[in-house]
């Protein structure tokens, strides 16, 4: 096997856990299945390092899990917008180019009243909602990516899983275009701005959506990575207490928040 | 006072992001310049599912800054926001150290009029004494020493001023001196 497969059997721990040593160019599969937050990054990462516009994930040699296939399937970011596939419990949007787009309304209107109709209370569901949109919103005001970003999201009873992507300049770049923050050094330092309240890069205000997302998970079970450049940044509340990690990886395009919350408490700590 | 339908301002029920709020605050803007200077403007967000920071951040704290400024005479309470909205908007209240009047409208009135965001006790002690009294000043608050509080009249002028500056009570000027009147 050469150095730039990685085996995805550990993909879910490559994700959220272990110390992400490598970034995967190409995978195998030995029959398991990948994370959402994992499947949403390999479809980043092959579409940066494609060679063959007509074959963007040539590099990508096996699609077994049906997330995958969906991330495939929705050929971002060749197209923007209207790009809407849904598998069971998994959807994946291609992101329009604008947020005042009918289609993008309707899709988060789907999305709260599936999220209200697999149990969550009415004002979590709003509140998980917003953050996605303010996710979202993110790629919008800050990529500068010639595409659009990808929205994919999974829900289960109880369970929301979401990841938002995009191939833009990644928050070091983008924090650095106000002055205040020209000090930033590293995509560690980004990340750990970029998550505070009021930070952005407009001189002006703004900065809330981090504060809108870690409000919905507040009373929630879970895990949320924001990775970009070379760091990744982790919360975990799969605990009883709330723990926070930096990890140091390959440089990667953009920006990849990705999400995973639950009104339950995991198996472990249940027991 | 006047109130505006949120609702009918945006035509949405989800507004959400920074670019939500950019698109819709000149409509808001618009909206608000349409009612008479010195207006109390109730901003109703019924029929509104969602509401987030960032929304609030580019609209109703652009307006609230705008009238703290002087640029735009107008005092704000909002209205009907559901619990999601209220955490969103107390939220960026907070961070920003602004304050809004949250009421309820029944009746083409508002009542059980709150503040929203962080205000000392010094100042909801003196929020609350203009409110019972509907109009007061700062002679009026000293003499009848509101609150049990033991401050000078100079120290109720600089109370009183500030909730105006926050846009909390209006200021009228009656002689030689100012009376302060609730909004509601």
């Amino acid at each position: 096997m050469g150095e730039n497969v990685v085996q995805i059997r550990d993909i879910e721990h490559f994700h959220w856990q272990l110390s992400e040593s490598e970034c995967p160019i190409s995978f195998s599969s030995n029959g398991g299945g990948i994370s959402l937050a994992a499947a949403v990054e390999l479809a980043l990462i092959a579409a940066h390092r494609r060679d063959n516009p007509s074959e963007p994930h040539a590099k990508i040699r096996v699609a077994r899990n049906s997330i995958w296939a969906l991330v495939k399937e929705s050929r971002w970011p060749l197209r923007s917008g209207c790009a809407n596939l849904r598998d069971g419990d998994s959807t994946v949007l291609v992101l329009p180019t604008a947020a005042d787009d009918p289609w993008w309304t309707q899709r988060i209107s789907t999305l709260l009243a599936d999220l209200t109709a697999n149990g969550f209370p009415s004002h979590l569901a709003r509140s998980l909602t917003g953050a996605v949109i303010e996710m979202v919103d993110n790629v919008w005001l800050h990529s500068e990516a010639p595409h659009p970003g990808l929205l994919a999201y999974q829900i289960r009873r109880r369970k929301l899983a979401f990841s938002v992507i995009d191939a833009g300049v990644g928050m070091l770049a983008s924090l650095k275009k106000n002055s205040s923050l020209r000090y930033l050094s590293s995509s560690m330092e980004a990340i750990g701005k970029a998550v505070e309240p009021g930070v952005s890069r407009f001189e002006n205000g703004g900065g809330m959506g981090f504060p809108s997302l870690f409000h919905a998970l507040a009373s929630l079970w879970g895990t949320a990575r924001i990775r970009s450049g070379e760091a990744a940044l982790m919360l975990d509340h799969t605990g009883e207490e709330r723990s926070k990690e930096s990890v140091y990886l390959p440089p990667l395009p953009g920006v990849h928040v990705s999400v995973r919350c639950a009104l339950d408490p995991p198996s472990h700590f249940r027991q | 006072m006047t109130r505006i339908a949120v609702r009918a301002v945006t035509g949405r029920e989800i507004l959400a992001g920074k670019s939500d709020g950019m698109r819709d605050f000149p409509k808001f803007l618009d909206t608000v310049e349409q009612t008479p200077p010195g207006d109390t403007v109730v901003l109703d967000w019924d029929g509104i599912e969602i509401a987030t920071a960032s929304y609030f951040g580019a609209t109703l704290v652009a307006l609230l800054r705008m009238a703290m400024a002087g640029e735009l005479d107008r005092y704000f309470i909002v209205t009907n926001l559901n619990k999601t909205c209220l955490d969103e908007l107390k939220l960026v209240l907070e961070f920003l150290g602004l304050v809004v009047l949250l009421g309820d409208w029944k009746g083409g009135h508002i009542r059980n009029v709150l503040v929203l965001g962080t205000l000392e006790s010094p100042y909801v002690t003196t929020l609350e004494a203009v409110q019972k009294l509907v109009c007061a000043s700062a002679t009026e608050l000293h003499q009848g020493k509101h609150g049990g509080a033991v401050i000078g009249k100079t120290g109720w002028i600089n109370r009183l001023s500030n909730l105006h500056r926050l846009r909390l009570i209006r200021k009228e000027r009656v002689g030689r001196e100012y009376k302060f009147h609730a909004l509601s």
